[in-house]
């Protein structure tokens, strides 16, 4: 098997770091890969293992690739930056998409502004009878997640193009299955444990450091953890807050406010290399992973965080909420600033905990999260794409006919096409079993 | 009952794909039924295959008629409770040629991917079926094999078989065929060089200009056009009767072919015996070496050796026509068979 | 030229498109071409399966044809290159039945999507042909108030000219065609019965239904003049008909609305009859000129009593009248060669 494998490969992406322990996976079960760079940024510091990757701007070396393999996967998220390249190849190259985020506005949004304004305005009347006017609005008041999420993803406009889709979590599966007629997996995300890195253990006595890292926006929810730890007398003494990762002049500037007024000791990092991050992490005691809403399919730094054995604080909400309870600490999000608040001061109360919660989670992402079994699903998917590629492009041709005549996506006047086109649908093959060591 | 037999045609070529079917619709018709024929455009085109195979599956004539019969495909992919196949042939590309030259595309994971839906396509479209015949042991082995579905050998009888008659022996050897390089009557005239009875041989039949030119230039080398005659043309159903009435033997020695071939059935209505090679495919079927012909190795001196067999003992080669002949009832090859089984 | 012909199919309905189907690929083979008619089963019982019908008719393939030449909706979606239309029908329950209100497709947004998405396709389809003919210049102006597309009005020619010679009147009117409401054959019998005795009626051919046939019976009981209607429901050989039409004083055919010239009307003009029809009764009004060809009335049977009673008494004047018929008829020239010329023009 041979696949072209287009995903971030740039230091700053979370996916990158986990696309490259898939992409070894997938080396060590015999996979020919190609890697080709999505991110926007052409030069920008490659993660560790993709520095020779092949970039999307590389026409003839891609297409090559592409005519010498017969498969194709996309690691896709949430971020024109990251995944500029995906949007670009996709129509062309169809194949598996690995769904990082359920929501892919940001996504959409900077595609639009980016030159593709008619072709956003049009995706917007199919899917959602809208228009580029009402959805900039939107999105100028600051309110795109609130304003559409969860009724509107984004997620339909590309998945259409897919042959076979994998995600990482079922919480938000339904407008994914009536964006597209292509096969649908969900499986744990990848994550390796790089064996070097043991958990060192804390005795700051008295003392404790809290971790935000990722892009800090508002989504991060950093500002209640703020409030949550200024809350507490106990907790203003004991703790440093560090926010580690690109960070807007405007957030930076609230969150500085916020600190101040709440007598909240706050490190703002801004952007870290790998290095610097990994050293972030060795030093925290908890790490506060919250997201509300939550769109992504998985975490991959709640996965990071619990694999270096740290106490994790997440939002009980989403993919979050399927971490267990023995194992990472869930705050409501009906009330994250109590909940928060509460979780820092049990672990700054409780010796232990922090390294036992660490240890259980680190147990439970090694047992869950692994980039083999991974890698076995994506052959797994591929080759149920392949086998359903006919009939997925006769499924195309047909909405493309009957869309080109005028007809809405949604109507009613496709069920006796969907009739006769799901006559030709593959049925899947079990899924394989789990790849032992 | 309402019956419509439904096609896959290729505009503006005639012969054994649409005979099938026209042949059926007088005995149907004399059974009491009311039959429409149905043919739909077909092309074996990869790109456009199934964009093809949707627009057949679109057919819905349930509740039209009360039974479809469906022939070449893709037309067993119409809708229909009561759909009963007579099944001819597969799409082979995607079957039995797919490991041999003739495949015709690549063998990477786009078509094996296209191969795959078809056979998935097939499998569905077969279970749906009420009945599935076939018109040869060939093709229902193939359909055992590549789709684990059982079916019914039925044979495909000719139009007014009554037609055909003995009238004795003229001592030539004929061969009313389509004059293409797979039915092989090359080696028929390789043979002739071989022969050292009095036997003649006549090749009668339309074809391609390169392989009707290159017989006349072998007979010319071979020096045997004292007794071999080409006829390139089309010859009318009254007088392929007449021609087969007289003959000593038919020879019909075609490649491989999937079925026993209508030549074979005239030359047996006709009361005479085929001359047949060993890979022949379908021809096998019916003649039986010995019996009601001859089945020789595909080598010229095997056949000249044949031809001698038929022209030295006429008595023999006679009673071996009538046994063709009788081998026709002793398997069923006639329409009422075919009413009665087609819609039991 | 190896032409197909295209029409739609409906297993066991034989009805005027069929038969004219087969007899172009009988002309065309005629004028020495290679001819076949391809006849794709699609159904219009559910309005809501045609889209995906459409679809499908624009996937067949056709191999080895040189030239195209569809008659209805959805087969003129076919592709090829060399496409020529023959316009007979298009979904009419789409365009004008739905604005007389006598359509399957329902006023809800729904049916309007449908509607939309069926313009939308005959526009694409029939610009995609070298030409578009059409059967009568009704069919001609629909398609330009709804599609504003242009095309070149094909009247059908006759299938049997030679069988319409003509002869000595016996006295009668003759009434053909197929019987049902739409083509009012009780007026025909109500008028019949405000004329003097000397006038007679025959009425004859296919009734869409039994029913039908049995009304018009009564009707005739009803109004006391059976033994002056002649009532022969039931489908004529040719030769019947042309018998009936050879022997007539005049032709009565008055449809309601009719798209065409009307294959009766056509009949009478090629022997020589003078027609009799009504000012509704749209494209026969092309053949039925009153005080030249024929006459046409007030769609009342005071009105037709009238022409029925002056045909049938003036015989110079209903002589005269089928001459001039006959030679407007011939003036348009509708012949099946020329048809063909036309056609693969």
């Amino acid at each position: 098997m041979r696949i072209v494998f287009f995903t971030p490969v740039g230091a700053g992406s979370a996916i990158a770091r986990v696309s490259v322990l898939v992409h070894r996976a997938l080396v060590e079960q015999g996979v020919f890969v190609d890697v080709v760079g999505t991110d926007a940024d052409v030069n920008g510091p490659r993660a560790m293992g993709f520095e020779n990757a092949l970039h999307w701007t590389d026409e003839p070396e891609v297409t090559a690739a592409l005519e010498a393999a017969g498969d194709v996967v996309h690691q896709l998220g949430n971020s024109y930056f990251f995944h500029r390249g995906t949007i670009e190849w996709l129509p062309r190259t169809g194949g598996v998409i690995c769904l990082h985020d359920f929501f892919l506005g940001s996504l959409f949004w900077e595609w639009s502004a980016n030159g593709h304004e008619v072709e956003a305005d049009r995706v917007l009347a199919e899917w959602y009878g809208s228009s580029l006017g009402d959805f900039y609005s939107l999105a100028a008041s600051g309110s795109l997640i609130s304003g559409t999420w969860p009724t509107v993803t984004f997620v339909e406009w590309l998945v259409c193009q897919a042959d076979g889709v994998i995600t990482h979590s079922d919480n938000h599966l339904t407008p994914l299955l009536e964006g597209t007629a292509a096969p649908v997996d969900v499986v744990a995300m990848p994550y390796d444990f790089d064996v070097r890195r043991e958990p060192r253990g804390r005795d700051r006595a008295g003392r404790m450091q809290v971790l935000t890292f990722g892009a800090i926006n508002r989504n991060k929810c950093a500002a209640e953890v703020i409030q949550a730890i200024g809350g507490d007398a106990e907790l203003r003494n004991a703790v440093e807050y560090r926010l580690a990762g690109s960070i807007e002049d405007s957030e930076r500037s609230l969150l500085s406010a916020l600190a101040d007024s709440n007598g909240v000791r706050l490190t703002i990092l801004g952007p870290v290399s790998s290095v610097e991050l990994a050293n972030e992490l060795d030093e925290a005691d908890v790490v506060a992973c919250l997201r509300n809403p939550s769109i992504e399919a998985a975490s991959a730094s709640a996965i990071e965080a619990m694999l270096t054995g740290k106490a994790v604080i997440v939002a009980d909400t989403g993919f979050y909420s399927s971490l267990p309870r023995d194992s990472v600490l869930h705050a409501r999000p009906e009330d994250l600033v109590g909940d928060v608040r509460r979780a820092l001061h049990r672990v700054h109360d409780e010796p232990g905990l922090a390294s036992e919660l660490g240890e259980r989670a680190r147990g439970y992402a090694l047992a869950t999260f692994r980039a083999d079994q991974y890698a076995a699903r994506v052959v797994a998917m591929c080759e149920l794409a392949s086998r359903n590629r006919p009939f997925l492009s006769a499924v195309r041709a047909t909405t493309e006919r009957l869309g080109a005549w005028g007809m809405s996506v949604n109507s009613e006047l496709l069920a006796p096409s969907r009739t006769v086109l799901d006559f030709f649908a593959i049925p899947a093959r079990p899924a394989p079993p789990p790849v032992d060591g | 009952m309402k019956i419509a037999l439904v096609s896959s045609i290729s505009p503006f070529v005639y012969g054994g794909g649409r005979n099938i079917v026209e042949w059926l619709v007088p005995h149907l018709e004399e059974a009491g039924h009311q039959v429409e024929v149905i043919y739909l455009p077909f092309i074996d085109k990869r790109e456009a295959l199934f964009p093809q195979l949707t627009a057949y599956r679109t057919i819905d004539l349930t509740d039209q008629v009360d039974a479809v019969i469906c022939f070449r495909p893709p037309s067993h992919l119409v809708r229909h409770p009561r759909k009963i196949l007579w099944f001819i042939h597969h799409l082979r590309a995607f079957y039995d040629l797919w490991d041999t030259e003739y495949r015709g595309f690549p063998d990477d994971a786009a078509h094996r991917a296209l191969r795959d839906a078809v056979r998935n396509v097939d499998n569905v479209a077969l279970s749906e079926a009420a009945r599935v015949f076939t018109n040869s042991a060939v093709v229902s082995r193939r359909l055992l094999q590549y789709n684990q579905v059982a079916s019914e050998v039925l044979y495909p009888p000719v139009a007014e078989p009554e037609r055909f008659h003995s009238a004795g022996s003229n001592g030539t050897v004929v061969c009313v065929a389509r004059l293409e390089h797979h039915k092989r009557q090359h080696l028929l005239i390789e043979a002739m060089a071989h022969t050292s009875t009095e036997v003649r041989l006549r090749i009668v039949g339309t074809g391609s200009r390169d392989y009707v030119q290159s017989l006349a230039e072998r007979v010319s080398e071979l020096g045997v056009g004292d007794r071999v005659a080409v006829e390139d043309r089309w010859i009318s159903e009254d007088e392929k009767v007449e021609v087969l009435s007289t003959c000593l033997a038919s020879a019909y020695l075609p490649f491989d072919e999937d079925s026993y071939g209508y030549p074979s059935i005239e030359a047996a209505l006709s009361r005479k015996a085929t001359l047949t090679t060993s890979d022949a495919g379908g021809v096998l079927e019916l003649v039986q070496d010995g019996r009601n012909g001859l089945i020789a190795e595909p080598t010229p001196v095997a056949l000249a050796a044949a031809l001698d067999r038929l022209a030295s003992d006429q008595a023999r080669t006679a009673s071996m026509g009538e046994a063709a002949y009788d081998r026709l009832a002793e398997l069923g090859i006639d329409w009422a068979t075919v009413v009665n089984r087609i819609l039991a | 030229m190896k032409v197909m012909v295209a029409n739609n199919m409906e297993p066991f309905v034989r009805g005027g498109a069929e038969l004219l189907a087969d007899n172009l690929v009988l002309h065309l083979r005629e004028a020495g071409h290679e001819a076949e008619l391809l006849r794709i089963p699609l159904s219009y019982r559910d309005w809501r399966t045609i889209p995906a019908q459409m679809v499908a008719a624009r996937n067949f393939e056709l191999a080895n044809v040189d030239r195209l030449i569809a008659l209805k909706f959805p087969a003129y979606l076919l592709r090829h290159e060399q496409k020529v239309v023959w316009l007979l029908h298009q979904y009419r329950q789409a365009y004008d039945l739905f604005d007389a209100g006598a359509s399957d497709v329902p006023a809800t947004p729904l049916g309007a999507e449908f509607r939309s998405i069926v313009a939308t396709a005959d526009s694409e389809a029939l610009s995609e042909a070298r030409a578009v003919f059409t059967n009568s210049s009704v069919t001609s102006q629909r398609l330009s108030r709804y599609n504003g597309l242009s095309s070149t009005v094909l009247p059908p020619p006759l299938n049997d000219p030679e069988r319409f010679r003509g002869g000595d009147p016996a006295g009668y009117i003759f009434a053909g065609g197929r019987v049902n409401e739409m083509k009012r054959q009780s007026l025909l019998i109500q008028a019949l019965a405000k004329t003097p005795s000397s006038v007679r009626l025959i009425i004859a051919g296919p009734p869409d239904s039994a029913s039908t046939a049995r009304e018009l019976e009564a009707l005739a009981v009803r109004l006391g003049v059976q033994d002056r209607v002649r009532l022969d429901l039931r489908f004529l050989t040719r030769d019947e008909v042309a018998e009936l039409v050879n022997h007539a004083t005049a032709c009565a055919y008055i449809p309601v609305d009719e798209d065409s010239m009307g294959y009766v009307a056509m009949e009478a003009a090629q022997a020589r009859k003078p027609i009799i029809s009504c000012s509704d009764s749209g494209g026969i009004l092309e053949l039925a000129r009153h005080a030249q060809t024929g006459w046409v009335c007030e769609p009342s049977a005071s009105s037709l009593a009238d022409a029925m009673t002056e045909a049938t008494q003036r015989a110079p004047l209903s002589r005269k009248r089928g001459v001039a018929a006959y030679e407007l008829w011939t003036s348009l020239d509708l012949s099946w060669e020329h048809t063909i010329q036309r056609l693969l023009a």
